[in-house]
């Protein structure tokens, strides 16, 4: 918390804006204080003075200096954008984040009353109120006010409607958690950060607003004069002194900006601790790279080799020598993949296990040539069909990794939901293979065919959210087999399938592999389901592999040499796991050695 | 403890109208687990739902100890609570990224039983020793601590209402594979240590018959099959349920390429 609040304070635009807001509020505490006299001194021989050494900003009508009205008007313009700024922030959250805790009646109503607020124009409800209730400045604190009001319970009634469709919320509820304490430490809390923000943009917003009510003559009435009046009075004389006008205008400019120079700092302060935040990879120093072996490369490529020979070995399809992984993060390089070495050949699947964060899926991706911009992936070797994927130009390369299809984890995000299936996978031979719209448009039907997807012509013609699950799935592995790769890459392919439809998704993988003698790289956390779809199975652990076998030696766990592996195997209940005694598990500090 | 008869409940009204939940019947008695297995859409969740009350019935009896829950309209929340909880599938959503660890359990022990806020830092580390963590968790916020501390935070949180019946929807399906089996130990030891009775829901028919004495088989709304775990691991009757049992993945068939021998 505090080193955030550190990072916020270093930046630029929160100094330029707090040094800003700080004068401000010395102003407005000094202001009538000191110059108040000055203010309202009149002087017949200064009348419309133009500026001078004595008057920076000219004299007025009565010949008092405007400058020093400025000064004293700083406090009611900031009181009055304060005030109608907290009254219209307050009334809005009640209004727009109450009702997330009642029914849904309730919020129904609650949503009505708020667009009927945002439909009416803001500057008619504020005449409006102006007209009921007479010029005053009270009533041009109450019309902002009222103006503020719906935009900031929209605000509210979104964020809320997140908390109140969240399972904490719902947690607390069956734990009879108080409603008042609902509101106050769940829902509150989490949408704090967005309101704060608007707060402090509204405010500088209120402040024009209010400047410019009193300048049309409804807001601040003689002989009180904040900001927008002086610029009003300042108006008549703007030909023969302009300073006077100018003045005031220039002031309330500034502190329109300082408030919303702020907001914009917290908000980027905020949206960088939500993740997106900037590291300068410059200052990290030279990142992880693969370790350069002097030795001969195909002895340490050896020691990585599969624990049994594989008997029909003729050609080596994909060879990945430390293979290393590195991203810039606040708190250095992070290398989620460390010197991974391994291959594939032609027609083999192979099985990478590994929990979340092992980095089997960042070796993947990285090898597919689809790590994220800022990794930086570095190895000794990396050959796919002979070809060095390492050296080869962008355009080089693209042509060469077309050879390597992949098939995402989360079928709803990896399709695109505003295109037909169809016309997803038909763009695969029209670009890759140039072919005609119509012979695309027959290719992806019988791709989607190809997948046991009934009806095809009917189902291409759909969009992906008219697929169940497991269809999404077929479509995406007949998207990955368009270009009919050497190596599918899949990357938790059945994850969040229901288990009748995994094993068909399984199948399903496992046939297409089999008639296309084609190799696989497949993704899981689950062994087991690699236990039936591959042939060798590698284990990842903390970005490293620290098995590579065999499948069969799953029947035997005890034969497995690393007790991550044995552990990972043993963990899993199957229908014949002895009720009797508890599950084997994997303690977090087992292997913590290995690791560092 | 728990007794459903004839449950029903739909979703929406007229011509969409859906029947999620079918004429279901189901027992769970006093100390003892009882699985409830079926694939998404079968109506499991909305059984769990309905039984802890976040969900309206259409017909049907609930009752949780001798009280039908549906028929008593003002069942008061606290009421309710100390009937039944509820531990959710996903611990990085049901726990407040906003509240510490340990507050998030005070506040249910302060909500109940009248505790000082001593005994209820006491009470606070002991819950957490309950679910083996260390009561040094108590200071961190949920974004801190591993999928599967979060998960143990939240039966925590659910043992602190000192309910009398738990409802377990799919507490192991967000967790990694190697955390699942923690939980499964960890709530087996909590259910014989406090003699709880649970409704333990899951489609992961392996992690049902491992910790249930009991299975209820649910498919498109209705109950297909109930028996003892071994009755339904061993002598599944209902196709629906060999379905189930012949896609789980067998370690045994590791490596013999049974995909393309035994098609689906």
């Amino acid at each position: 918390m505090n080193h955030q609040l550190r990072d916020f304070l270093r930046s630029p635009l929160a100094i330029v804006s707090l040094t800003m807001l700080l004068g401000l509020v010395v102003l407005a505490a000094i202001g009538p204080v000191v110059w108040r006299d000055a203010a309202d001194a009149t002087n017949t021989d200064a009348m419309f003075a133009p500026v001078s050494a004595e008057h920076w900003f000219g004299a007025d009508a009565l010949g008092r200096d405007v400058l020093a009205r400025v000064m004293v008007a700083t406090r009611l313009s900031l009181v009055m954008a304060l005030v109608a700024t907290a009254v219209g922030a307050l009334a809005g959250i009640v209004l727009g984040a109450l009702p997330a805790l009642g029914g849904k009646r309730i919020q129904r109503f609650a949503s009505a009353v708020i667009n009927m607020g945002l439909a009416f124009p803001v500057l008619l409800v504020a005449m409006l109120v102006v007209i009921l209730l007479g010029t005053s400045k009270q009533t041009a604190v109450i019309a902002l006010a009222i103006t503020m009001v719906p935009s900031f319970a929209r605000l509210a009634q979104t964020l809320s409607a997140r908390v109140g469709g969240s399972e904490y919320l719902a947690a607390a509820r069956l734990l009879g958690i108080s409603p008042l304490r609902q509101f106050t430490r769940y829902v509150l809390p989490n949408i704090a950060e967005p309101i704060v923000v608007n707060v402090t943009l509204s405010i500088g917003a209120g402040l024009l607003a209010l400047s410019s009510l009193s300048f049309l003559g409804v807001g601040v009435q003689a002989p009180e004069y904040d900001w927008g009046r002086l610029l009003n009075d300042g108006f008549d004389q703007v030909y023969t002194s302009p300073m006077a006008a100018i003045g005031p205008g220039l002031v309330i400019v500034l502190a329109g900006l300082a408030f919303g120079i702020f907001g914009e700092a917290v908000a980027s302060s905020l949206r960088s601790k939500s993740g997106a935040s900037i590291v300068r990879v410059d200052a990290l120093g030279e990142p992880p790279r693969a370790v350069p072996d002097d030795a001969d490369d195909s002895n340490a490529a050896s020691a990585a080799a599969p624990s049994t020979p594989q008997p029909h070995t003729p050609e080596v399809l994909l060879d990945v020598c430390g293979l290393t992984v590195a991203f810039p993060s606040a708190a250095g390089w992070r290398t989620p993949v460390k010197d991974v070495s391994f291959r594939i050949c032609a027609g083999e699947i192979v099985g990478l296990v590994g929990e979340s964060g092992s980095g089997k899926s960042v070796t993947a991706m990285a090898i597919a040539g689809l790590a994220d911009p800022s990794a930086v992936v570095s190895a000794r070797r990396l050959t796919f069909r002979g070809q060095d994927l390492l050296s080869l130009s962008e355009r080089q390369k693209r042509l060469v990794l077309s050879d390597m299809g992949v098939v995402f984890q989360d079928s709803l995000t990896a399709l695109n939901p505003a295109m037909r299936v169809g016309a997803q996978l038909a763009e695969i031979p029209r670009i890759q293979q140039g072919k005609g719209h119509a012979d695309s448009a027959s290719a992806a039907v019988a791709a989607l065919a190809g997948v046991e997807i009934a009806d095809p012509e009917r189902r291409a013609k759909q969009f992906p959210h008219e697929f169940s699950g497991g269809m999404r799935q077929r479509a995406l592995i007949a998207m990955a087999e368009m270009s009919e790769p050497a190596l599918l890459i899949a990357d938790e392919p059945t994850t969040a399938l229901d288990v009748t439809v995994q094993h068909a998704v399984l199948s399903l993988l496992r046939r297409e592999c089999a008639q296309r003698g084609q190799a696989a790289l497949v993704i899981s956390h689950d062994i087991a389901v690699l236990g039936q779809l591959c042939q060798r199975i590698i284990v990842m652990y903390r970005g490293e592999i620290v098995e590579d076998f065999d499948t069969a030696l799953l029947r035997t766990p005890q034969d497995l040499r690393h007790p991550y592996a044995r552990a990972l195997v043993e963990s899993v209940p199957d229908m014949n796991t002895d009720k009797s005694v508890p599950l084997a598990t994997i303690s977090e500090t087992m292997f913590g050695g290995e690791a560092a | 403890m728990l007794r459903v008869e004839d449950l029903c409940v739909d979703f929406g009204t007229g011509h969409g109208r859906v029947r999620a939940v079918d004429s279901v019947n189901l027992v769970v008695p006093r100390g003892a687990i009882v699985g409830l297995v079926g694939e998404s859409g079968s109506g499991k969740s909305t059984v769990a739902r309905t039984i802890v009350g976040m969900q309206a019935a259409s017909s049907g009896r609930i009752f949780i100890g001798d009280t039908d829950v549906l028929a008593k309209h003002r069942v008061s929340r606290r009421e309710r609570a100390e009937r039944v909880q509820m531990i959710f599938q996903d611990p990085y959503s049901s726990l407040n990224p906003r509240m510490r660890v340990g507050e998030s359990i005070d506040e249910v022990l302060a909500t109940y039983g009248g505790l000082s806020s001593a005994q209820r830092r006491d009470s606070v580390a002991e819950l957490l020793q309950l679910v083996t963590l260390s009561p040094e968790t108590a200071a961190l916020f949920p974004q801190q601590i591993s999928g599967g501390m979060r998960q143990r935070v939240a039966i925590a949180r659910c043992l602190a209402a000192r309910p009398r019946l738990i409802v377990a929807d799919e507490i192991t399906s967000a967790l990694d594979v190697s955390v699942q089996g923690v939980i499964l130990n960890l709530l087996r030891d909590l259910q014989n240590k406090l003699e709880l009775s649970v409704l333990f829901i899951s489609h992961n028919l392996a992690a049902v018959r491992y910790i249930s004495e009991s299975i209820a088989v649910m498919q498109r709304g209705r109950i297909v099959e109930f028996g003892t775990a071994d009755d339904i691991s061993l002598r599944p009757s209902h196709p629906y349920t060999r379905a189930l049992i012949d896609a789980l993945p067998r370690l045994d068939d590791a490596g013999r390429d049974v995909l393309l021998s035994r098609p689906s």
